[in-house]
């Protein structure tokens, strides 16, 4: 699903944010990615989801050669798969309802099959008796659980999310990683960054660790 | 276009309204500016090529011609197919109008048969194409030469002077027109321009929103073309009516205050297929200044850098 072979990435300066990474994931895991600041968990997500090229070495990702990917296919690529933030991106002059929806309407899906889709995804994080209100009316945990309803609506293969618990309070963190691991559940490839080691140790899961660029794994 | 986009486009507008009237005001005003520069050049032409129309040749018979010779010029002249009307004056003709012009200055003088008549007969050709037409197609030069090669003409006389000048006072006109329409064209794909930048700004977290979820560059720039479209063709619509008051004012204070009403009857306000073509200049120029601006937008590796 997800595939890494000797990536390097580098930046003017040269500043080497990825140095020779390698990685797999297979499909409906579910992977932490730790590290400090400036570590390049964000580079590593941006080469993810096509916001950036790597220097060197080749990246797979739900069957896409990220290297062989042309300017023109990018948006087609994007909806294969979801992305979180920690600051959510949520149209704010938007209800609930048409945040979540806009992959959908983007793809030019049917209404009706957008109504059905907008009230699975918003029932399974729980905020459909919410739908009408505007992301300024309801809380962090909220706003985050609506971003992540906008990332999974289109059923993608992979839910890249980017520090998503980074603003929220622990309570509000381990709704929005059980939720997550819901999504996982499904048969979504979830691969969640986050430097919040409490959280990663309280889970099972597959952890990788980065450091100045390097990648190692760590065990659960 | 997309559902999506589209709304989000209707939405953009209510939410920028300021902006959007700032523009509008200004764009209304270039374009205003163009109509009325508009009405005025076409009025002038109009007003010249009256003028223009109105200068006759007159080819000088020599005296030595005889009545049935000069039949046969007459039909000649005719026979050449540029005028309209060949009009045949003899010397005595030409004798009685020159003093009638000059009666006011001496009748004694000028009534006297010991002057004799110096002067020629001629025939006072007026042409059937504009005068304009055979300027541009540089055939004037061509017809008075075909008038010179004919037995019996001494000379050709058209206002040599006059029509050098005319054909200055036109180039010139023309110049200058194409040189204020160039001006005020650029001016309006400028204000355009900027008022996208700053929509765009304005909008560059939905943008990226959009370029996330999977929108192409076309389903966004697409909005901001016919956004731009639509205010070249509404600033338009607004500008021909503003214009219109202008010159119904205008042509009201000229009529009531001096005495042109002879020449007034060439003024026109644009006809209707010139506002057609105006309406689309400057929908085409809407479209123009936001492509200029949104060309650049890219949903590919070239935004990395936005995102962070």
């Amino acid at each position: 699903m997800i595939q890494f072979s000797h990536v390097y990435k580098t930046y003017p300066g040269p500043n080497h944010a990825l140095k020779n990474v390698d990685l797999k994931i297979d499909k409906g895991e579910f992977v932490f990615l730790t590290g400090p600041s400036g570590a390049g968990k964000t580079t590593l997500f941006r080469l993810l989801s096509a916001f950036d090229r790597p220097s060197s070495g080749e990246i797979e990702v739900t069957g896409y050669q990220m290297s062989k990917l042309k300017d023109k296919e990018i948006p087609f690529f994007r909806r294969r798969i979801g992305v979180v933030f920690q600051d959510f991106r949520l149209l704010k002059d938007r209800t609930i309802y048409e945040n979540v929806v806009l992959p959908l309407e983007i793809k030019g899906e049917k209404k009706s099959y957008i109504q059905k889709r907008a009230s699975e995804v918003l029932n399974s994080v729980g905020l459909w008796f919410k739908k009408d209100q505007l992301p300024t009316q309801v809380s962090g945990g909220e706003q985050q659980r609506v971003a992540i309803a906008r990332a999974l609506i289109h059923q993608p293969g992979i839910l890249i999310a980017d520090e998503p618990t980074g603003n929220l309070d622990p309570e509000l963190s381990e709704e929005i990683i059980t939720l997550l691991e819901k999504v996982s559940a499904q048969g979504t490839t979830v691969f969640v960054a986050t430097h919040d080691v409490e959280l990663v140790e309280k889970r099972n899961h597959r952890v990788l660790h980065l450091d100045s660029g390097q990648l190692s794994e760590k065990s659960a | 276009m997309n559902h999506a986009i589209r709304r989000n486009m209707i939405r953009a507008w209510k939410h920028r309204t300021t902006t959007q009237v700032a523009t509008m005001t200004a764009l209304t005003a270039t374009f205003t500016v163009l109509a009325v520069m508009l009405t005025i050049s076409m009025n002038v032409r109009k007003v010249i090529t009256h003028w223009g129309n109105s200068v006759h040749l007159t080819a000088y018979v020599e005296d030595q011609v005889d009545h049935e010779q000069q039949g046969i010029l007459k039909q000649a002249l005719e026979k050449l197919g540029h005028f309209k009307e060949v009009d045949f004056q003899s010397k005595q003709e030409a004798l009685n109008d020159f003093r009638k012009e000059m009666e006011s200055f001496d009748p004694e003088i000028f009534q006297s048969e010991e002057l004799g008549n110096p002067l020629p007969a001629s025939f006072k050709l007026s042409l059937k194409a504009e005068l304009g037409e055979h300027l541009r197609q540089g055939t004037l030069a061509t017809v008075v030469s075909q008038i010179s090669n004919l037995t019996g003409i001494e000379e050709v006389a058209y206002g040599q002077r006059w029509i050098q000048n005319y054909t200055h006072f036109l180039k010139a006109l023309g110049k200058v027109g194409m040189g204020l329409l160039f001006t005020l064209l650029l001016g309006a794909v400028l204000v355009i321009g900027n008022s996208l930048r700053s929509a765009l700004a304005d909008r560059r977290e939905e943008i990226e929103i959009l370029e996330l979820v999977g929108a192409t560059p076309s389903m966004i720039r697409w909005p901001f073309l016919v956004e731009g479209a639509m205010m070249g063709l509404v600033t338009g619509a607004l500008s021909l009516a503003v214009a219109g008051v202008l010159y119904t004012l205008g042509t009201e204070v000229i009529r009531s205050n001096l005495s042109f009403t002879a020449l007034m009857s060439h003024v026109h306000f644009l006809p209707a297929h010139w506002m057609f073509l105006f309406l689309l200049t400057t929908s085409a120029l809407g479209f123009l200044g936001s492509y200029v601006t949104v060309r650049k937008i890219n949903t590919g590796w070239a935004s990395a850098g936005d995102m962070n």
